[in-house]
């Protein structure tokens, strides 16, 4: 990728970053050092990225720095003793908003399965879009959607123990 | 159309991308056929993943804030001329190591001349003391050895 062509990169896709990003840090202030830091990376590799295969070489810096940024949190967090008392009972029944359930579902996605569903939902893309933007066939990506909503169905069903939160909020 | 076949289709048809012949065909699969009315999974899964669909679409999405783009630009521009002082000075430290090389050789040569300069002197000796013996001796005693 020529560097000329960097900024217009960066309009087009700091906000789906962003969105990506938000998800897995869940706090703004972060979430904006994060994408800063991506955007900087992937400009020092400018010379080695082809065009063709951009956002999907920055999906994965994101997912990846992202993803060693909330292990390092969660290995350096210090909790007072009294926060203990706040932590929710595993057993009981599951009562969270569905969006931290399917959060945490679409966080232990792989980074290419991730990728697509956030393309489709966050940016209403097609699949022929989707295809065009990741470099890929658009077979492709259907089989990646595929593959990512039979996952995400799998983890939310086991995270609620078969009872389908996100049924049950449609229907009430 | 078998319910493997329906199951393989469902994504891309709730996605809205199947043909329109194909999207009326699973449609009239799944509310029409006598067989099918009796799946359940077929049935449990159909509205699974329309309720995925229908929580996806509707995710609140967050702002993006205005200020970082031109965060990220300043940052590349301040990283750009960081690097640019960096490339000039790595460019200028060559000087004084090229000066120190021409210096060497300089010197070198130097020493180089004084020792070739004192090997021909005494080389010179040496061809004195052949031409000696080539007048003195060896030829004395050749006219004198009587070989004629």
């Amino acid at each position: 990728m020529k560097p000329e062509s960097f900024e217009a990169f960066l309009t087009e896709n700091e906000r789906r970053i962003y969105n990506y990003i938000l998800r897995f840090v869940e706090v703004g202030d972060d979430a904006n050092d994060l994408v800063q830091n991506v955007f900087l990376a992937f400009y020092e590799r400018l010379n080695d990225i082809e065009d063709k295969t951009a956002l999907a070489y920055l999906y994965r810096m994101a997912h990846n720095m992202a993803l060693n940024w909330v292990k390092h949190r969660k290995r350096y967090l210090l909790k007072a003793p009294a926060d203990f008392q706040n932590i929710s009972d595993q057993s009981q029944n599951y009562s969270e908003t569905d969006y931290t359930i399917l959060n945490r579902a679409l966080k232990s996605l792989p980074v290419k399965l991730s990728t697509v569903i956030h393309l489709q939902y966050y940016d209403n893309l097609s699949y022929t879009d989707i295809a065009a933007k990741l470099g890929i066939s658009v077979k492709a990506v259907e089989s990646l959607l595929v593959r990512a909503k039979k996952q995400l169905r799998k983890k939310i069903l086991k995270e609620t123990g078969g009872n389908n939160v996100l049924q049950n909020r449609q229907t009430e | 159309m078998t319910c493997n076949e329906y199951r393989k289709k469902l994504i891309p048809w709730l996605d809205g991308e199947l043909k329109s012949e194909q999207a009326a065909e699973m449609q009239s699969w799944i509310s029409e056929c006598s067989q099918v009315r009796h799946c359940v999974k077929c049935r449990k899964l159909t509205e699974e993943f329309k309720s995925f669909h229908e929580v996806f679409i509707n995710i609140p999405q967050p702002e993006f804030p205005a200020f970082l783009h031109h965060r990220i630009i300043s940052e590349i521009k301040n990283k750009e001329a960081y690097y640019h002082m960096k490339a000039v000075t790595s460019r200028w430290k060559a000087v004084p190591a090229t000066i120190a090389i021409l210096l060497s050789l300089y010197f070198g040569s130097l020493i180089g001349v004084k020792t070739f300069s004192t090997q021909t002197a005494a080389n010179g000796e040496t061809s004195e003391l052949y031409s000696f013996g080539d007048f003195g001796a060896v030829s004395t005693t050749y006219e004198n050895g009587g070989l004629e």
